[in-house]
């Protein structure tokens, strides 16, 4: 796609609602997972206080939690990112046609 | 001195300049200097990100932080990890598609203009060379301890060379350094995590309970609490090193290494599970110094902890594996200071010297020798100012450098990839504001005058950074930004704007 970008006006893409649904799409979903990422590192500690007894086990599965979850958006954003390549590739070999 | 020791220092010096004297003969044009070509791998490239981050404060710091205050020490290394996920989906990608060798490229594909460029580059800059004097500092003390020779000849030792790898070898030296910096780090501590293992019989609850005899914070050494007691300096904190990672030059210009935006992801995505496996490791080692070594020892050697995975070394293996680990902690810090060099080098010669300065009227050669030039100069500034600072605590550094990233350049390059009323002006005050803010509360904390008592400034700097851009946008007069509609296109595809 970039060797093709050399070449290719942005522009019929910019005009295509295809491709700007697809942008919409995208947008919003970084958007959601990266700001529930933010809160639950930042504030969920601070529930964790109200836990009594289960506080300490809670905080350990907090930190491992954190692992898991960065290794699985990371690989969930990979395969996102992938598919949403190939939608554009489609929609932009058909302008190109 | 100790042979054991020199032959290992003598080991990697030779192998990184092997390396060095192979990638001069890759780094004949300025592409090959500034970007290695866009040669790596994605994986390769997630190596090298990871050698580039993982500092000595990490390696020797986190472990020490662990033995001394458990969980806190572990909740320190989490804020590291998580950074990735906003540097994968939100910047990487753009950073890869817009720029050319620097940030100040990348920038410049929304807002042209050399005073825009030249402030970024400033910013960049002193963010690098804030980093790179307690990596200095500390390696000088580290290899003092190596080879037994004083602070400031030890300084001179890795200045050089840093300087040699980078002024000889440029991006593709820097990149295999740090590469195979990676590889040692990894193997280095995987083998000291099976011998401890393998030393308690596997035996977890042994550990555990061991850990929490020796320390005299008992059974709340695995509760939270117990070096961050203060929220509003743990939330700064955390604050910071999530959303600094995201704002260093020298981990952003590893974007451009790589040929395409697959190769961006898979770079932030491997590098992340190669943190995230050497932090976990980490967490077994810091337990394991407090429960084998003890709490007395580990304060008697050092009051902050930092060799506390050399003294269990000692513990586990003997005079061989503390000079395997000193010889990582080496490789490990060089490996960071060859990346923070290159990324001042680049932005002072591409940035300052070449399009502000010349106004790209220069050749090809004169680039080249002058981007040279220009690593020897930043070389030598950073051994002169590490060589001064040698009684000073420095250890603030690294907080501050994450901070002002997260306060300056972070903003900055998130309003400009998806923010289309985000103008110039905006982007002159968010960084403005989000440096001198950062300086001010470090000029007036602990560190400083003492006039505030908040050690790390994020909390505030980096809401006022995003609120200098806001209301720097929204005070000036709207005006249409075509550039923005063919922005969104390449940030997103790469397609457009050649």
């Amino acid at each position: 796609m970039e060797e093709k970008a050399e070449t290719y006006s942005y522009h019929s893409l910019q005009q295509d609602q295809a491709f700007r649904r697809l942008l919409r799409r995208k947008s919003l979903f970084r958007l959601v997972i990266t700001s529930c990422l933010l809160v639950f590192y930042l504030f969920f500690p601070l529930l964790l206080t109200n836990l009594g007894e289960l506080f300490v086990m809670f905080s350990w599965i907090y930190l491992f939690s954190l692992f898991i979850f960065t290794w699985l958006l990371g690989y969930i954003y990979w395969r996102y990112a992938k598919a949403f390549e190939q939608k554009v590739q489609e929609l932009y070999d058909e302008n190109a046609r | 001195m100790n042979v054991t020791y020199f032959i290992f220092f003598l080991a990697i010096v030779v192998g990184t300049l092997i390396i060095t004297h192979w990638a001069a003969e890759r780094s004949k044009t300025t592409h090959q200097f500034y970007v290695a070509s866009g040669s790596l791998t994605g994986f390769q490239n997630g190596m090298a990100i990871a050698g580039d981050f993982i500092s000595a404060a990490s390696f020797l710091g986190i472990a020490g932080l662990i033995a001394f205050y458990g969980y806190d020490g572990f909740l320190y290394a989490t804020g590291f990890l998580v950074s990735y996920i906003i540097l994968l989906f939100l910047i990487a990608e753009p950073v890869h598609y817009l720029g050319k060798y620097t940030i100040g490229d990348v920038i410049a594909a929304r807002f042209p203009g050399r005073t825009m460029r030249l402030l970024v580059a400033a910013i960049g800059i002193l963010i690098s060379i804030l980093y790179l004097i307690p990596q200095l500092v500390a390696s000088g003390l580290l290899i003092r301890l190596l080879l037994g020779v004083d602070y400031a000849a030890s300084v001179w030792i890795i200045g050089i060379l840093m300087t040699i790898y980078v002024v000889f070898g440029g991006m593709v030296a820097t990149s295999w350094v740090q590469i195979i910096k990676t590889v040692l780090l990894m193997s280095g501590t995987i083998l000291l995590v099976f011998i401890l293992l393998s030393w308690i019989n596997w035996d977890f609850s042994f550990l555990w309970d061991q850990a929490a005899k020796q320390s005299p914070l008992g059974e709340q050494f695995f509760h939270p609490g117990n070096l961050f007691d203060h929220p509003v300096e743990t939330f700064s904190l955390t604050l910071s090193l999530i959303l600094g990672t995201s704002g260093l030059p020298h981990i952003l210009i590893r974007f451009l290494t790589v040929k395409n935006a697959a190769g961006a992801r898979v770079s932030a995505m491997s590098a992340t599970w190669i943190i995230g496996c050497f932090y976990l490791m980490t967490l077994v080692l810091g337990i394991g110094a407090v429960a084998l070594v003890g709490w007395d020892q580990l304060v008697q050697a050092d009051s902050s902890g930092n060799l506390a995975a050399l003294l269990l070394a000692e513990v586990l293996g003997g005079d061989f594996l503390v000079a395997f680990v000193m010889a990582v902690a080496f490789a490990t810090i060089i490996a960071v200071v060859t990346g923070l060099i290159f990324a001042a080098t680049s932005s002072l010669a591409h940035d300052i010297y070449f399009h502000t300065i010349k106004k790209k009227q220069v050749d090809e050669k004169e680039q080249l020798f002058v981007a040279r030039l220009t690593a020897v100069f930043v070389g030598f500034l950073s051994i002169f100012l590490s060589i001064g600072m040698e009684e000073s605590n420095v250890a603030f550094l690294v907080s501050l450098t994450f901070s002002v990233a997260a306060a300056t350049i972070f903003p900055l390059l998130l309003f400009t990839f998806y923010w289309k009323r985000f103008n110039r002006v905006g982007a002159y005050s968010g960084l403005l504001t989000g440096f001198f803010v950062s300086v001010l509360l470090v000029g007036l904390g602990p560190e400083g005058l003492s006039v505030l008592s908040l050690y790390n400034p994020g909390i505030v700097a980096i809401p006022s950074g995003f609120l200098g851009a806001i209301v720097g946008t929204l005070v000036t007069k709207k005006t249409s930004d075509d550039r923005f509609e063919e922005l969104t296109v390449r940030v997103h595809t790469g397609i457009g704007g050649n």
